[in-house]
């Protein structure tokens, strides 16, 4: 998405309709920023135990500037560089027994530090109740600056091998949003 | 419901005081986030075991958009149309018989609503074991919606397996303390349109 500009005007000059149609974008930017918002694909994913997995997520509802794609489901790309809010929660099945996720940011092509560096950022965790399926998520701003082409996921850490889940008929959830340029 | 901005398009030669006023609008709607709740409660709830309640709230500090209404104490509903960042919690009293807690918000879909009115979608959800303990265990969780038309309405949905329970009041009480000592994150339920969509 192309981020908004808002030129500086001079006293005594005529403000150019250009001008004036750039404050009218920034001002639509601000209503609808770049975001995201998906649920998990809705079948168990295989997880394995003590190991990090990314979490799958369905074709989102809402996905402004072009994040997700069916190549790379488990992946949301950033296109607009800045700082985002996520919220993301996953289902995992009681032989998990206990887990633990978080966001993970990879950077990517046009990240000034280069491909590649992986961050984690708001861990989560729960125990099952025996026989209940579980549910966990983190949630919070990452508060590193995000390029274009970086790459959020959800991780999960099982401590068993076991699959994702459903609880009230939900498997996952994900929200990224731009906070600020 | 808040009025929407419209986004005003300059011809050249023509940036007329109703075109930059309708400007003006936007840019106060974005800053103000004109649309925000908060709801509590003051009241004990019971929660029966193996059952799906949804939380009532008894009190808003904060509705600026008319969604909430005491005879319909559980929902808030959509009167602008858009979509809204949601965090909420519950803390319900523990103890000596284990069991889990969840906790989730759902959306129930309105006359407005282009797909019909009645459709259940659930939106985030947490859950966690309880423990085996007399002080309370608290779930707290954040989530963007899908879009809401006005009329869909949103819920907070606690259950709660192996025991009975009680959803306990006592918003900013510092007397009930979770199960690592820290004070209850007692239950609440705040909102916030961030973007118009569509």
């Amino acid at each position: 998405m192309q981020a908004p500009a808002a030129n500086p005007q001079q006293a005594g000059l005529v403000a150019a309709s250009a001008d004036m149609n750039a404050y009218s974008a920034a001002a639509s930017f601000l209503c609808s920023p770049p975001m995201a918002q998906a649920f998990a694909h809705a079948s168990a994913q295989s997880l394995t135990g003590s190991a990090s997995n990314a979490i799958i997520w369905a074709a989102p509802g809402r996905d402004n500037d072009g994040t997700w794609s069916a190549g790379s489901p488990d992946r949301f790309t950033i296109a607009t560089p800045g700082f985002y809010e996520v919220t993301a929660h996953a289902g995992i099945a009681s032989t998990a027994a206990a887990a633990e996720c978080w966001i993970q940011l990879t950077t990517g092509s046009g990240n000034p530090a280069g491909p590649g560096v992986v961050t984690s950022w708001w861990h989560g965790s729960g125990t099952a109740f025996a026989g209940s399926n579980l549910f966990i998520g983190s949630a919070g701003l990452i508060p590193v600056l995000i390029y274009a082409t970086d790459v959020l996921q959800l991780m999960v850490q099982p401590a068993n091998t076991c699959t994702t889940a459903q609880l009230f008929t939900l498997w996952g959830d994900w929200s990224h949003r731009l906070v600020s340029l | 419901m808040a009025t929407v901005p419209s986004f005003p398009s300059f011809p050249a030669n023509d940036a007329n005081l109703a075109r930059l006023n309708q400007l003006s609008a936007a840019v106060a709607f974005a800053c103000r986030c004109p649309v925000i709740f908060h709801l509590y409660k003051t009241v004990n709830q019971p929660v029966a075991s193996a059952s799906q309640v949804p939380v009532s709230w008894d009190a808003a500090s904060a509705d600026s958009d008319n969604g909430w209404d005491p005879a319909k104490s559980s929902r808030y509903t959509a009167r602008t149309p858009g979509y809204f960042c949601c965090d909420w919690g519950a803390n319900v009293a523990s103890s000596g018989v284990d069991g889990e807690l969840q906790i989730a918000l759902r959306v129930t879909t309105g006359p407005g609503n282009p797909g019909g009115a009645g459709t259940v979608t659930y939106v985030s959800a947490r859950s966690d074991d309880m423990g085996t303990s007399s002080q309370q265990e608290s779930l707290v969780t954040s989530a963007t919606t899908p879009y809401l038309y006005a009329g869909d309405y949103l819920e907070v949905v606690v259950a709660c397996f192996s025991q009975s329970t009680t959803i306990t009041a006592g918003w900013q009480n510092s007397g009930n303390n979770d199960l690592n000592g820290f004070p209850d994150g007692s239950p609440g339920f705040t909102g916030m349109l961030v973007s118009l969509g569509p």
